[in-house]
């Protein structure tokens, strides 16, 4: 008898522990593929320069703490986050590094010129393959890499000010 | 499983071998697209997955091998792009729960008789 | 006079709700006076349904009118999309579809009211009362959270038009059919905790449950399949099922009724295994509203999900909380004076029947855990992983295949007493005949079957020989009876319509063919035993759209003439997006399907055509599951002469 009466709980406990599972899960962005490259050296990778026909930049070679910004004239939520990148670089906390991802030159001198430039140097990656490296996937990404040359923190979407703030 | 999928690439083929093309299939039809996540990197035509499959493509060229492919993309994009998930201690309930609640309930129903 | 529709709409919603509200408290007061109350809920649920009906009505008519400023015809619709379109857009979102839900909800509780049927006034008032219940919390849901009626202060001048995915005919009938599915699961919902609470759960109650979960899983069945066919003909990779988040919140609840319907059999016939089909019972519905709370909160992600907003997550959730949780706290206390049998005979068709919902409810579980590990892994800090199709497959083919087993076996064996040799005896018959079939199969088609896939198809045969070993069954054929069909129609059906689907999707995933090339104008390219060739391409002009056609002539590789594919690429003007509208064409049970891929040039494309053989009995398969649930509803009815009326007890 006992044991009939506890087999009978069971359905209801399991539903309670489910519950939870489903609460929490309420509040963590499912869409948002965390990196695996967080905490890890930042990789080897050379990018030629915007406007530069010769000489590449090797992000390895950069001195912490700087963001790589991954942007392209042809992304809208970029744009919703220039006025966050053009606040930092009036603040002078970081370098900002843009990353012009899978687009035309032409088109991102425009853009740049229209709604404002805040890298402190352009790099290009017009077939988006070299930034594989880094485990991009889409724009905008941000990265923030810290003064021992580690990747400290990504960002996937729109830029928000503490980003930078939370990382310093 | 079961499946015999015949894909004819017509475009940037070189002369492959059978197996070349066989482990590219398994490849692109095992990895998911991050862009349109519901979609495989076979199924999905965002350029992402397009890079992805280039990349493949490179790499099998290249001679590497099917697990230092995945391995290279994991190490980037972590296990989710794995559509099929993996089999390790996390995801051990994940694999063996459904065969372990069978076995219970048909056990169930082996002893209820009186 | 257009700006009063969503007011009046909205007012018609909020009566609804009050009327929900006053019953219950009413009944609070007056439960112990059953006849009265028996009466007052017939008028109630007439009222709330013609409320709920008028108000949808309404926000049907916003739609028509275009009055954009309703922020749910400016987000789901625009002037130039089609009138039939703008009354799908209704449902197309959230809010709408939430007052679908409610709206659907009503219905069922209204069929229950005049629909004749023999179930006990205090059972039947406790029913009546649990579906408001549920309706109460839904009306809350929509009035606190979603209601489709809000208006904007600042009306923009146009919509923002239908996703063009959802403009599409399979669009119009698939959300409707699903929610008479898995919302008529309330019904059978409602039975059991009214049984629960009566502390009455025999086969009278079996008996008034059975024929209400048949007709909601039968729409279920015909909601899911639609979904599919829409999905393949639409979305153009070719694919039907894709184990989605959001198609697996429509297929759990459908699997676990598959059990609860046999449960409720054996429970009905013998009065054994009571407490797993309350517990199923209860289950089907939670899944249900689990589903309901998977589209749209935003725990998963998928290309079906509702915008999602954590707040209304938390109101699903908080109602499914306290819904399931009493209902199973009920279970758990209730459950232990009801008297139920056990089971006493192996070899008996209970025993096989039971098994089976083993495999149906290990199922259901195998798509719940798939569907919500990514969430507790996410949750737990570990690492994100996603679960696709190949899981699925892995885990779930070992445990079907079973199934066919079992189900030829339950078809032929009796109930009750039957001895080894009997049972032996009756399954080596089927299995020799299923054997001998494959085999002939195997020849015809030059052996494209190895091993594997002939062992999977002789399970699939199985049941299919058992049912028409029962038709052709000398005593059965010579006297056909009436009672016969109509007691039995129904179970075969749906048992062919299985094994016919499972033959359609081993034959098409095994030798389906898939191919991508390119293609210029008076270029051909082969794909499987047919040529097709590029003819030409036209600028096409829809009504809120632009596009371009292809067309392409099919010929097979004998040269017969097969006509034309007339594959497009469309721009949708408003929404800014750009949709490819495959063509298929069907010769006998296969399809020829193409779509367009880039364009390279002026005169050249990127195709992708698929060869699909036997993939018609997949729908014809679905059909006949659906169908066969209909015909048995049959059985409840005793035609006489010139009057239908329902069989007593």
């Amino acid at each position: 008898m006992l044991k009939k009466i506890n087999f009978l709980f069971i359905p209801l406990l399991l539903f309670c522990f489910f519950c939870i599972i489903l609460y929490r899960g309420l509040f963590n962005d499912p869409k948002v593929v965390s990196s695996p490259l967080l905490g890890k050296q930042v990789p080897n990778i050379s990018y030629p320069v915007l406007n530069q026909a010769i000489g590449e930049i090797n992000i390895k070679d950069i001195d912490g703490p700087y963001l790589i910004n991954i942007f392209a004239s042809w992304c809208l939520p970029c744009v919703e986050e220039l006025p966050v990148l053009i606040n930092e670089k009036n603040k002078k906390r970081v370098k900002i590094i843009g990353v012009n991802y899978k687009d035309d030159p032409v088109n991102a001198n425009n853009w740049l010129a229209t709604y404002g430039n805040p890298y402190d140097v352009v790099l290009f990656d017009k077939d988006g393959m070299k930034s594989i490296d880094l485990g991009v996937y889409g724009v905008p990404e941000t990265f923030f890499i810290d003064t021992n040359k580690i990747i400290k923190d990504k960002k996937i979407g729109v830029l928000d000010a503490k980003f930078v703030s939370d990382n310093l | 499983m079961n499946n015999i999928f015949f894909v004819l690439f017509v475009f940037n083929l070189h002369s492959q071998s059978e197996n070349k093309l066989e482990i590219y299939n398994k490849l692109i039809n095992e990895l998911r697209c991050l862009v349109c996540q519901n979609q495989s990197i076979a199924e999905s035509n965002a350029p992402f997955a397009v890079d992805i499959k280039n990349i493949i493509k490179e790499k099998i060229n290249n001679g590497e091998s099917e697990s230092q492919i995945k391995n290279f993309l994991v190490d980037r994009y972590s296990d989710f792009i794995l559509y099929d998930p993996p089999i390790n201690v996390e995801t051990i309930f994940l694999w063996f729960a459904p065969f372990i609640i069978l076995i219970f309930l048909v056990l169930r129903v082996f002893f209820s008789k009186k | 006079m257009n700006y009063l529709f969503p007011e009046i709409g909205n007012i018609l919603l909020i009566f609804a709700f009050v009327v929900c509200t006053c019953f219950l408290a009413y009944f609070l007061k007056y439960r112990k006076i059953i006849d009265e109350v028996n009466v007052v809920c017939s008028r109630v649920v007439f009222l709330q349904f013609g409320l709920i009906s008028l108000s949808f009505l309404f926000l049907v008519l916003c739609f028509i009118t275009d009055d954009f400023s309703v922020i749910n015809v400016a987000q789901n619709s625009n002037s130039k999309l089609p009138w039939y379109y703008k009354i799908t857009a209704s449902w197309g979102s959230h809010e709408g579809s939430i007052l679908l839900w409610l709206l659907v909800l009503n219905f069922w509780t209204f069929l229950i009211t005049i629909v004749p049927n023999n179930i006990e006034k205090k059972v039947f008032n406790d029913v009546i009362v649990v579906q408001n219940i549920i309706t109460l919390g839904l009306y809350l849901f929509v009035l606190l959270t979603s209601n489709p009626f809000d208006r904007f202060n600042d009306p923009p001048f146009d919509g923002r038009d239908l996703n063009p995915l959802l403009q599409d005919p399979g669009m119009i009938f698939h959300p409707p059919l699903l929610y008479l599915g898995y919302v008529g699961f309330s019904i059978v919902f409602s039975l059991a905790i009214a049984g629960l609470v009566s502390g009455k759960l025999d086969s009278k109650w079996a008996r008034w449950s059975r024929p209400w979960t048949i007709l909601a899983w039968s729409f279920l069945t015909f909601g899911i399949g639609l979904g599919s066919w829409w999905a393949y003909n639409e979305l153009g990779w070719g694919g039907w099922w894709f184990w989605d988040p959001v198609e697996n919140a429509s297929l759990m609840p459908w699997l676990c009724a598959t059990a609860l319907i046999h449960s409720l059999i054996v429970s009905e016939k013998l009065g054994i295994f009571k407490n797993w089909t309350i517990l199923l019972a209860i289950s089907t519905f939670s899944l249900s509203l689990l589903g309901t709370f998977l589209v749209r909160s935003g725990v998963i992600t998928s290309v079906h999900a509702f915008a999602s907003d954590p707040a209304r997550g938390v109101f699903i959730l908080c109602f499914l909380f306290l819904l399931v949780g009493s209902s199973l706290t009920l279970y758990s206390f209730r459950m232990k004076n009801v008297i139920s049998q056990n089971l006493k005979n192996f070899f008996s068709k209970e025993f096989f029947l039971l098994l089976n919902n083993v495999v149906m409810i290990a199922s259901t579980f195998t798509v719940l855990l798939g569907t919500i590990y990514p969430i507790v892994m996410d949750i737990f800090g570990l690492s994100k992983i996603s679960i696709g199709p190949p899981y699925y497959e892995k885990l779930l083919a070992p445990i079907f295949l079973p199934m066919f087993f079992l189900m030829a076996f339950s078809i032929l064996i009796n109930w009750k007493k039957n001895t080894l040799q009997i049972t032996v005896k009756q399954i080596s018959k089927i299995i020799v005949v299923a054997f001998i079939f494959c085999l002939f199969l195997n020849l015809l088609t030059k052996f494209e079957f190895n091993f594997v896939l002939s062992v999977m198809l002789f399970l699939i045969l199985l049941p299919a020989i058992s049912v028409f070993s029962l038709i052709l069954k000398p005593d059965n054929f010579r006297k056909i009876k009436f009672n016969f069909l109509v007691n039995k129609s129904g179970m075969y059906f749906s048992h062919i319509g299985v094994a016919i689907f499972a033959f359609g999707v081993l034959y098409v995933n095994s030798f389906d063919i898939e191919s991508d090339s390119k293609i210029s104008i008076g270029e051909k390219i082969n794909v499987g035993s047919y040529i097709i060739k590029l003819e030409s391409t036209k600028n096409i002009k829809g009504s809120n759209y632009d596009g371009i056609q292809g067309i392409f002539k099919v010929n097979d590789i004998n040269g017969r003439d097969l006509g034309f594919l007339y594959p497009e690429k469309r721009f949708y003007v408003t929404q800014k997006t750009t949709m490819t509208e495959s063509s298929v064409k069907k010769i006998w049970f296969d399809d020829l399907y193409l779509s367009l891929g880039e364009q390279l040039d002026n005169e050249t494309w990127i195709i992708r055509a698929y060869y699909k053989p036997f993939i018609m009995f997949l729908w014809i398969g679905v059909i006949l599951i659906g169908l066969g649930g209909i015909f048995s509803l049959l059985q409840y009815y005793s035609f006489n002469s010139s009057t239908l009326y329902v069989k007593k007890n």
